[in-house]
């Protein structure tokens, strides 16, 4: 297992969701939400299924279900409903208090901004790692030579 | 408990005014920058540093440990330096190996540790690193000046004084990596420590600590102790690229708030019914030191020197009108009010200028730089509210027509070879399609061209077009966090990455401005900052130093 920090998993999910073609912003909210997932009990095959869902599936879905249920407060507080570990992680990742009133009810405190407590380590399959990582290299643009003296824009000698 | 009074203050510079790019690009660090906060605190604290560890070859190869305690926590800097060839130094991302690498270490590194960095640290991103690793540097000597000193100090001389003045710093750092890159610590770790809780705040101080190693190094390689004044004038130069640029996209909360924290301190400033007579002799004194700052800042870019010029003559107005207005009415204010026909340069120098005096009055604010929470959106119900949204926060970014060819020339992508940032240009390089989504303003425009004309739930709409989440996610954030987004085309052919470089850079306290393209810039860190043993007296007097006082 690799001993990860929890942001460079975070980064990396978030990057392996744009790969697989999520929006930046519903990808943003699959990585906190993954990685608290990941917290709770480390397992991966959903993260996995979250991600070849796409552009279909729980990554569109819960980004949803978010948005329609933070805009039906009552008095302050939102209700929601469900027990996906990865839907229940990414309720953990939102800035707010949480209250669970049982195993499948939690009332969020949109007047009470928190962030969840967090491992200082995640240990994560270097197998998992790799996937993820071939996921994000999607999104990256091979060099040229144009970008390799350009794309940057710095000198190529440092020396002085 | 006493009740807290907000200080009057005038109405705020509206975020059209402020947030953009030229403007951005224009700015110079002020006392409320995460250096010039780190080093009060360390001087409010007290503050001892103690080197346990030196063992350093003749030729300054070796390893040191630099420890400090702080807020009830030891801090630890291991510094590695090594035997690197000439031809393998380069500051650019693509370097493998550098002159001296750094990580800030939580605690003191025993035998075992200090093995494990040494290891580690010369190997950078290749390297792998544990949570007791809160940050990870590395730089490279200025060549030329590090053997000028060493040489001057062997023959029993002092470097020449106008060598430290045009350089400036013996090492450059080339990354400062925080936040859980490649295994180091999280931010979320230490952000709640008392000290660390700024942004930046571990960084910086690796940087001030980075800074004394260089000093005793050079000390140590040339065997004699160098001048106090020039080794106070000696900072820690740093090489910044587009790597840094797309942070400030990517993190409108904290953008927002060093913004607003920024304009509430000259909001305040402004206010400021009388100054008194020692007030107005400080502000006259800090716009003279200003002036002697111009005179010494001179860079090799002809374009960026001219600006300098510019600057320094109009910078002469604007003593005289600060001058004549000091002993009237609400003089601050009236200030800033007859000088808005100058530069942005001079505008921003100015907001620099007025707020250095009074950290009575604008310190505290500092406290609200950091982003401990997370963004808090203002969701919105229906498609017809979220139009309102756009049209109340982003008459900015709307109405251009981003398929004409000089609105969309350029674009942000991710290099496969380093995983950094980059800039291409859409029409000359292939990898458009795989741009990064740093086009908030092109996103807000589409997302508001999409908006049904029948009303819908927001919810509903993202289901069926979910490639509009960043910017219904960017349009719930602008009520907010008004400083949260560069009003400009961040993908147009005039936008200049040195812009967003320079804002970032001004808030760390950088300063000495050296760009060498519109997207990579030298500057000088901890000039004229306070020595480790000079923490007790007037640690805080250091904003734009100047040579030879």
């Amino acid at each position: 297992m690799t001993h990860c920090s929890l942001n460079e998993v975070e980064t990396l999910l978030t990057k392996a969701a744009r790969g697989c073609g999520a929006d930046a912003a519903q990808a943003a909210h699959f990585g906190r939400g993954a990685v608290m997932c990941l917290c709770d009990d480390g397992a991966t095959a959903r993260i996995h299924e979250a991600l070849a869902a796409l552009p279909n599936g729980v990554i569109v879905e819960y980004a949803a279900k978010i948005q329609y249920g933070m805009t039906q407060s009552n008095e302050g507080t939102v209700v929601f409903q469900g027990d996906a570990p990865l839907w229940i992680g990414y309720l953990a990742a939102l800035p707010y208090q949480i209250t669970w009133t049982s195993g499948i009810e939690c009332t969020v405190h949109m007047d009470a901004f928190e962030s969840a407590d967090k491992p200082a380590r995640l240990q994560v399959d270097p197998d998992d790692i790799a996937q993820w990582q071939a996921l994000a290299a999607k999104t990256f643009v091979p060099e040229s030579e144009q970008s390799r003296l350009a794309g940057a824009g710095a000198g190529l000698t440092d020396n002085d | 408990m006493k009740d807290f009074i907000a200080p009057d203050q005038v109405p705020l510079r509206p975020p059209s005014q402020v947030m953009r790019l030229s403007r951005m690009g224009s700015m110079f660090p002020t006392r409320l920058s995460f250096l010039r906060s780190l080093i009060r605190r360390l001087s409010a604290e007290h503050v001892k540093v103690t080197r346990p560890v030196w063992d350093m070859c003749a030729n300054g190869f070796g390893r040191a440990v630099y420890s400090l305690k702080l807020g009830g926590h030891t801090y630890s800097l291991v510094a590695i330096s090594t035997d690197l060839p000439p031809e393998m130094r380069t500051d650019r991302v693509i370097a493998e190996a550098w002159d001296s690498a750094y990580v800030l270490y939580d605690g003191v590194p025993d035998l075992a540790e200090l093995d494990r960095i040494t290891a580690n640290a010369p190997r950078q991103e290749a390297g792998r690193y544990t949570e007791r690793d809160l940050v990870l540097s590395r730089a490279n000597k200025s060549v030329r000046l590090f053997a000028h000193v060493t040489d001057r100090l062997r023959a029993g001389q002092q470097p020449d004084a106008d060598m430290i003045r045009d350089v400036g710093y013996l090492m450059r750092t080339t990354a400062v990596y925080g936040n859980g890159k490649f295994g180091i610590a999280d931010r979320s770790l230490i952000k709640d420590r008392p000290g660390l809780e700024g942004p930046f705040a571990a960084e910086m101080l690796t940087v001030w600590l980075i800074r004394t190693f260089t000093h005793d190094l050079v000390e140590h390689v040339g065997g004699a102790a160098l001048d106090r004044d020039l080794k106070r004038h000696l900072g820690v130069g740093n090489s910044t690229g587009l790597g840094m640029a797309p942070f400030l996209v990517t993190h409108p909360v904290l953008l927002n708030n060093w913004m607003m924290v920024r304009e509430t301190a000259l909001a305040r400033v402004r206010a400021i019914a009388r100054l008194d007579a020692k007030d107005q002799q400080r502000l006259l004194d800090l716009a003279d030191r200003a002036s002697q700052h111009l005179a010494q800042w001179s860079v090799p870019d002809p374009v960026h020197q001219a600006r300098i010029e510019h600057l320094r003559v109009d910078w002469q107005g604007v003593v005289g009108i600060v001058a004549n207005n000091l002993n009237n009415p609400n003089a601050l204010d009236e200030i800033v009010k007859q000088t808005q026909d100058y530069s942005e340069d001079v505008q921003e120098l100015l907001v620099s200028l007025l707020i250095e005096p009074f950290g009575s009055l604008v310190d505290g604010l500092t406290d609200c730089m950091g982003d401990p929470i997370g963004a808090i959106p203002t969701y919105v119900a229906d498609t017809n509210a979220l139009r309102k949204v756009l049209d109340q926060h982003f008459a900015w970014a709307i109405n251009t027509d981003y398929t004409a060819p000089e609105e969309c020339q350029q674009f942000w992508y991710v290099s496969e070879a380093k995983q950094e940032p980059r800039l291409g240009d859409r029409f000359a390089e292939a990898g458009a399609d795989l741009e990064s989504p740093l086009d908030i303003a092109r996103r807000i425009a589409a997302l508001y061209h999409a908006l049904p004309d029948q009303q819908q739930s927001v919810a509903d709409f993202l289901r069926t077009a979910p490639e509009h989440g960043l910017a219904i996610e960017r349009a719930q954030l602008a009520a907010r966090y008004p400083y949260g987004e560069i009003q400009d085309n961040l993908i147009g052919a005039g936008c200049l990455p040195i812009d967003m470089l320079r804002c970032k850079l001004s808030f760390f306290g950088a300063s000495k401005f050296d760009p060498k393209s519109d997207r990579w810039t030298r500057i000088t860190l901890c000039q004229g900052a306070p020595l480790a043993d000079e923490l007790d007296e007037g640690a805080d007097d250091w904003w734009l130093p100047v040579f030879g006082t």
